[in-house]
């Protein structure tokens, strides 16, 4: 082992435990969420050093780079319905009790101030919270620590096991593709990934399922920066997206990467549209983002009927087969990426 | 003992460290975005466990285990987009994202969309 290399997954370790504790820590939300996507680049790196290129990829497009892009809005979101001027204030039953002030018996807890003083500070104040109370502060410690405790314990007595890396390699033949990973996603263990697009599916129509989308609270002023970044960002990542569904078969890469950098474009080109464009159509984007799934069981039934089993594939048609099934879920992950950013079902629905 | 110590061995200690930094966040803070970003980097433990015990030995690491990894990151990027759709909900209609105990009281306006 080179002692340099043990040396910085020490220190990538140790800035990944401070960069987590600082986000969960902050009273800041705003600060909580950029020292959140640090952590996924970090993680990233991390999963470099496991081996795991394909995690790694996925990692820094979905893990750091969606999931910011869908917190930062979100933050927007907040800012912009905690500032909305309240017309109800007068006839207003009494507020409930925020447990934030009520509990926090340490001080610099949020103040439960005057409408005025909320009023003042409201800008700041929407993306602030309360420090956690003092109370049940060495509970959650003990208990948490001791929780750490444990699971090195039973980490630290745990057999080496070569896991199942012997089975695949020995079936890579049968599964129509060179890459381990995609043989497992798509074909040795397709459930899992047909679930997960129907739990991707899920969540978008669970946003949707919660009313229409406004716009963008935070919509930039056009200008010539975003769209012409926009206008030279978009093709190239296009070429990725595409590369990586391409590369999936035989080197790290897939769908969902594929998916992640599409959707990425896609939040971009959200952001830098036109506000006087119509919508897409709804039906068309329905279709889109069902689309993954359902070809995906299609496909998977047709295995039922003529080939060896429900959702498996005769080795001589499964590549084909995983490359169709891998187009339609990156196109159904990169749409229902932008929906959720995007927030809600489309006004024109309802027209 | 220093040549015991591969990523494999290190990275699942590290994972639990981080599975139980996130259980603190989740317990000790009100915020619901704060709450779920500790869920967040209490999946991201469970993913290095994963991968760390995957990469043990010199053997190619487990692909299996490495896939059903990459399937939990497209699932906690969905729970997570849903959870902060829900969290802007509860904000727009009770002003606060945080959750209180009781009835859900509704004290703001509803949205002028959610007639």
């Amino acid at each position: 082992m080179n002692a340099a290399l043990l040396t910085f997954d020490f220190v990538l370790l140790a800035g990944l435990l401070g960069v987590a504790w600082r986000c969960l820590a902050s009273t800041d939300l705003f600060r909580a969420v950029v020292l959140f996507i640090t952590f996924g680049l970090l993680l990233a790196i991390a999963w470099v050093r496991l081996e795991a290129p394909d995690i790694a990829l996925a990692e820094a497009a979905i893990g750091a780079g969606i999931t910011g892009a869908l917190l930062l809005v979100t933050l927007e979101r907040l800012k912009h319905i905690m500032n909305r001027p309240r017309t109800d204030t007068d006839h207003d039953p009494a507020p409930p009790p925020d447990p934030v002030a009520s509990d926090a018996d340490a001080p610099g807890a949020a103040p439960t101030g005057d409408a005025a003083s909320r009023a003042a500070d409201a800008g700041n104040a929407a993306l602030s919270c309360a420090p956690a109370p003092a109370r049940g502060r060495w509970i959650t410690l003990v208990v948490t620590v001791g929780l750490a405790g444990l699971l090195m314990a039973t980490l630290a007595t745990q057999e080496h096991d070569p896991g199942l890396q012997p089975t695949v390699a020995e079936h890579m033949d049968v599964s129509g593709v060179d890459h381990g990973i995609t043989a497992v996603l798509l074909n040795f263990r397709s459930w899992d990934t047909l679930l997960e697009l129907a739990m991707v599916l899920l969540a978008g129509l669970g946003a949707w399922s919660l009313g229409r989308h406004d716009a963008l609270p935070a919509r930039p002023t056009p200008g010539p920066v975003l769209p012409g970044a926009v206008r030279l960002l978009l093709p190239v990542a296009i070429v990725t997206g595409v590369y990586l569904l391409w590369a999936g078969s035989h080197a790290p890469g897939g769908a969902f990467q594929a998916g992640a950098v599409l959707g990425a474009a896609g939040i971009l080109v959200s952001l830098a549209r036109p506000h006087e464009l119509p919508d897409p159509d709804p039906r068309l984007l329905r279709i889109g983002v069902t689309a993954g799934a359902l070809l995906f069981l299609a496909i998977g039934l047709w295995g039922l009927f003529a080939g060896p089993a429900l959702l498996t594939w005769p080795s001589e048609l499964a590549y084909p087969l995983i490359l169709i099934i891998e187009t339609g879920a990156t196109l159904s992950i990169a749409l229902t990426l932008v929906a959720l950013f995007i927030g809600g079902r489309s006004p024109r629905e309802d027209t | 003992m220093i040549e015991s110590l591969d990523p494999g061995t290190l990275y699942p200690f590290g994972g639990a460290a981080l599975f139980a930094l996130g259980l603190h966040g989740l317990i000790r803070r009100r915020h619901l975005i704060l709450r779920i970003l500790a869920v967040n980097i209490m999946g991201s433990g469970v993913f290095m466990v994963f991968l760390g015990i995957a990469a043990r030995g010199n053997a190619p690491p487990d692909p299996v285990a490495q896939a059903l990894t990459l399937t939990g990151i497209v699932v906690a990027v969905s729970a997570t987009a849903f959870a902060l759709a829900l969290t802007v909900h509860l904000a727009r209609l009770t002003g606060y994202a945080v959750l209180l105990p009781g009835p859900l009281q509704t004290h703001r306006d509803s949205h002028p969309d959610d007639r």
